[in-house]
């Protein structure tokens, strides 16, 4: 816990305060959610994480109209934290970060192990703050380097048409916020440059270097805002602003034993970011692995699914989904996983018939899955699956117009 | 521009063939209207994309290890006797 860092440091104080708020937006989205529910499996419309695909055996909540369960737990998580608010009013430190504790655990639980519906960026930022604040020593250095180290290794994602052309925005029809079109590509790769070279700046010793760094990340949460709503911001702003803001104070690198966890953390972080790149394949056309470390904004995407199920009888029924919005990620796999619960639980089901056509950045249809029966088809979570094509192999079947985000 | 019938799915996507005989698949909820063309500068940035993308992934890999080295492992090894300061 080392609650004793916290009790010193006016910055740690803040920051345990900002993690709680954090947990509070967060699970004002979940509360209402249905996606970790009985009813979401018995409507076949949970998605387990590739890694861990009977997620869905360990559902236990039922969510409103069905049931008041979900609500009740989440009620519970809100009375935790205005307990811990009060806490920390008392400068009782140690028992504040205990009664956070529960939250992060259900958090972590939620976004890596109940569903992959809800591994959001901003999650991956809150579980990082939540493992630093709560759990290791040198905190003020690790979450400092934990924002600096995100914002270097979201660039990983970014090295992409999407962003060094711009072609996410440039496909949508609002375009990026505020800005004219045809200046779309020079903001998306200061953003690429700022947050690769820029965000180091952030720990400088230089006062006006990291004056300057602060005030554009502060700016871009802002801005970023108008597309993404208020979730992101109120997330990463209030910890940046707490660790690199008025107060800020050069941090010292520690060496000693106690910062082998922190430094282990970080090296996981770099890792993890590039294992998408050692999957076969353009992960944002694939998704195979996208959602291993920070992919936001990764590509703009429209997608049709076109399934028929043929039951036993002889009898057929189609199932079609189109994905319009540039950030619904038109994932092959969640399709895949749905039609794979249909198959093993509705035995009247002989095969389904699956094609499935996806477009990045206002580029071609691909034709990336086309089988005559998904029942038979198995998904692996960590190398690339044969059954999705790639863009040198996939048909082109035609081309998009410009789509929204929403 | 024609709507093909035959192609469309109705509730799902229309399909239309340009004039230069290029499909476009119009996805319910969007419109024909806003057909997709890159703006010139995107265009100009896209015949040099390998240059441009094998210079971030130079300066990213330069950014790192220039700033492990002298922030992190020569302080370290300095902090620990191991070399000189």
């Amino acid at each position: 816990m080392f609650s004793r860092e916290i009790e010193n440091n006016k910055i740690l104080q803040w920051a345990l305060g900002a993690l709680v708020f954090a947990y509070f937006i967060a699970f004002d989205g979940f509360i209402g959610n249905s996606v970790i529910t009985i009813t979401a499996y018995e409507n076949f419309q949970h998605v387990c994480p590739p890694y861990f695909q009977n997620c869905g055996d360990f559902y236990f909540l039922y969510n409103l109209p069905f049931g008041y369960s979900q609500t009740f737990l989440y009620m519970m998580f809100f009375a935790l934290m205005v307990w811990s608010v009060y806490l920390m009013s008392q400068k009782k430190w140690k028992e504040a970060m205990y009664a956070t504790i529960p939250s992060f655990i259900w958090h972590v639980l939620n976004i890596l192990v109940l569903t992959d519906s809800q591994s959001g960026n901003y999650e991956y930022y809150l579980m990082i703050f939540g493992i630093i604040i709560l759990f290791l020593p040198h905190k003020e250095f690790f979450l400092k380097l934990s924002i600096v180290s995100l914002y270097v290794l979201s660039t990983v994602a970014k090295i992409h048409p999407s962003w060094i052309e711009g072609g996410y925005f440039t496909a949508m029809r609002t375009g990026l916020p505020v800005f004219p079109e045809w200046s779309i590509p020079f903001w998306t790769n200061l953003v690429i440059f700022m947050e690769m070279i820029g965000a180091w700046f952030l720990m400088s010793k230089n006062r006006i270097l990291q004056r300057i760094a602060v005030t554009f990340f502060g700016i871009f949460h802002i801005y970023s805002g108008i597309l993404v709503e208020y979730r992101y911001p109120a997330t990463v702003l209030p910890m940046l602003l707490i660790m690199f803001g008025p107060w800020y104070q050069h941090t010292k690198i520690p060496f000693d034993k106690k910062a082998i966890g922190g430094w282990a953390l970080i090296v996981l972080l770099f890792f993890i970011q590039f294992t998408p790149r050692m999957i076969e394949g353009d992960e944002k056309l694939t998704l195979e692995g996208n959602k291993y470390g920070l992919y936001m904004f990764e590509a703009n995407h429209q997608c049709m699914s076109e399934g028929i199920i043929h039951y036993i009888d002889g009898t057929e029924r189609e199932t079609n989904r189109t994905g319009v919005s540039a950030r619904d990620r038109c994932n092959p796999y969640t399709q895949w996983f749905r039609f794979n619960q249909m198959c093993e639980r509705i035995a009247t089901i002989d095969r389904i018939e699956w094609r499935f056509d996806h477009s990045i950045n206002g580029g071609p249809f691909y034709r990336i899955v086309d089988v005559p029966d998904a029942c038979a088809l198995e998904y692996s979570a960590f190398k690339h699956n044969d059954w999705i094509q790639l863009e040198d192999t996939a048909e082109i079947i035609g081309y998009p117009v410009k789509n929204f985000y929403y | 521009m024609e709507q093909n019938l035959e192609e469309s799915k109705a509730g799902l996507y229309d399909v239309y063939y340009t004039d230069t005989g290029k499909k476009l698949i119009v996805l319910d909820d969007l419109y024909l209207q806003s057909q997709y063309e890159p703006p010139v500068f995107q265009q100009k940035i896209h015949a040099h994309y390998d240059s441009i993308s094998l210079f971030y992934w130079a300066l990213f890999a330069t950014a790192v290890i220039y700033l492990s080295l002298t922030s992190v492992c020569i302080p370290f090894l300095q902090s620990h006797n191991i070399l000189k300061k």
